[in-house]
């Protein structure tokens, strides 16, 4: 029991030093690299050229191959964000305020992704490019706030400031989220009570599932090999001058 | 309580000092209302219908206008520093100038917004939706503009705008909401806005206190 | 198995969206690492 609660703290410590995540990811990117993109694709071909023709809507119903996925990663990136920028203020780790810089753009890169080819999906399928229905409007409030916190980290000169100004912002976005989308599905049950509910997923069939839930995947591996890469770069700029860092630059050489 | 009530003096002395703290709300809000019937059209059952949100978007706007400024001043000339370093209590600063800020932007709009009436058409049977909404829903909108300001402090950008607008959208779509029903239904309407009045106020007040204590670590 | 002449133009422009997504993410990160290890060794050259 003693040995497993000293592993975990050692990894903790390991995970809050910049030189370790630095050498650790330049191993570890390729790993994910070669594990990812075959899964990636595994679950694209098989989506997109291999599942069932969908009954009602067609060929363009494979968007959700891409669609889901994105939305989904774009949802939990903020999420994480969230829960590194309560780390940050609790326990001032450094790690984790650089893990919210470095995953703003590709979580803000994939809700743009959402967004859009759920725009492409809605307008053949539903007759309409976007409808302000609970799910897309917090999900374009999302992006927004994914702008927001790079445009508030761009404006500080200093990084530590800036790190705890963009924790602090990220955690109130995520507790004002929910209660965004609550109160637009509130204001359309009020104002619209005969609507159809435009974007509602009926139950899909297995063979058109486990693709989706290999993307999805996919998706997650991808995210996350972005984060290890962008989160390397950033170390690297933060500790341009440091030592550590010069040695391992030049002495590759 | 004997700083409290000095610093609350010490903030109302500021305000009144200057008399645009007091007049330029109400000219931007009245601005803001006038875009609309000139801008989109006059007919008075269109207006009459879109009174609700029109009166609260030109609420938002001008709150975002003058409450973003409330720690400018004593950061820029190093009061805020002084505060900072004789250990006052930031909470307490923080919400004494957001009340003060209220008192002299906020308030005398919501007592304009009963002129609505007269100008946008408003049914007169909802005004008093309008105005608790309008009550509860400005206080909620000064504490995420003030934890806008406290963020953006030394920057001179529209980042704070950026900040603030985002965070007031449920407020605005409650507001809006309550303000379209007429009286009866006061209290459901109220009930969800005040719950998002006690879920704000303890949240933001401890991020404003940790945003204005980034600027000096 | 789908006929690929079926695939419409609409599902090809979110593919092409998808890759250039993933490719930015990709690009970007190594481009502004390779940056900053040129600063460092222009750094320690001069």
């Amino acid at each position: 029991m003693n040995n497993i609660f000293s592993t975990v703290k050692s990894f903790y410590h390991k995970l809050g030093s910049f030189p370790w995540f630095y050498k650790f990811s330049s191993k570890f990117i390729p790993i994910v690299f070669i594990l990812g993109f075959p899964i990636f694709f595994l679950g694209i071909i098989w989506g997109i050229y291999f599942s069932p023709t969908d009954v009602t809507q067609g060929e363009i119903y494979r968007i959700i191959y891409l669609h889901v996925p994105a939305a989904s990663v774009a949802q939990t990136v903020y999420f994480a964000m969230a829960i590194a920028g309560f780390v940050y203020v609790v326990w001032k780790m450094k790690m984790a305020g650089l893990f919210i810089y470095a995953m703003a753009p590709i979580g803000a890169s994939f809700t743009i992704l959402a967004l859009i080819s759920g725009a492409i999906w809605g307008q053949p399928t539903w007759g309409t490019w976007w409808i302000w229905d609970a799910r897309l409007t917090s999900t374009l409030v999302l992006l927004l706030f994914y702008l927001v916190i790079i445009g508030l980290y761009s404006s500080f000169d200093n990084k530590k400031s800036a790190d705890q100004a963009v924790s602090i912002l990220t955690m109130v976005g995520a507790i004002n989220l929910p209660i965004i989308k609550k109160s637009v599905d509130w204001w359309n049950t009020l104002h619209q009570p005969a609507t159809i509910k435009v974007f509602s997923e009926s139950s899909i069939a297995n063979e058109m599932l486990y693709p989706l839930l290999i993307c999805i995947f996919s998706f997650y591996i991808l995210v996350f090999l972005f984060g290890l890469m962008a989160m390397r770069a950033e170390i690297a700029k933060r500790e341009l001058n440091k030592s550590w860092f010069k040695n391992l630059v030049l002495g590759n050489d | 309580m004997n700083f409290i009530k000095t610093f609350f003096s010490r903030e109302i002395l500021v305000y009144s000092k200057k008399s645009s703290n007091i007049i330029s709300p109400i000219v931007f809000f009245l601005i803001c209302i006038t875009f609309f019937p000139l801008a989109v059209s006059n007919d008075p059952s269109q207006l009459s219908r879109f009174a609700p949100g029109i009166i609260w978007i030109c609420i938002l706007l001008s709150g975002m206008l003058s409450v973003q400024t409330i720690f400018k001043e004593d950061f820029d000339d190093g009061s805020l520093d002084l505060f900072y370093a004789k250990d006052f209590s930031i909470l307490q600063i923080v919400l004494i100038k957001i009340i003060v800020n209220w008192l002299f932007s906020a308030l005398p709009l919501i007592i304009l917004s009963s002129s609505m009436v007269f100008l946008l058409y408003f049914p007169i049977s909802n005004l008093l939706n309008l105005l608790s909404s309008l009550l509860i829903g400005t206080i909620i909108i000064s504490f995420f503009g003030a934890l806008a300001g406290a963020l953006s402090l030394g920057k001179n950008s529209i980042l704070a705008s950026a900040i603030m607008l985002p965070l007031s959208l449920p407020v605005l779509i409650l507001g809006s909401s309550a303000s379209t029903y007429s009286s009866e239904n006061i209290g459901f309407f109220l009930l969800l806005l005040l719950s998002l009045l006690f879920l704000t106020i303890p949240i933001i007040s401890l991020a404003c206190m940790g945003a204005i204590r980034l600027h000096y670590e | 198995m789908i006929d690929l002449t079926n695939i419409s133009t609409h599902l090809s422009i979110v593919l092409g969206l998808t890759f250039l997504i993933i490719l930015i993410n990709l690009v970007i990160p190594l481009r502004k690492l390779k940056r900053i290890k040129k600063q460092v060794k222009k750094i320690e050259s001069a």
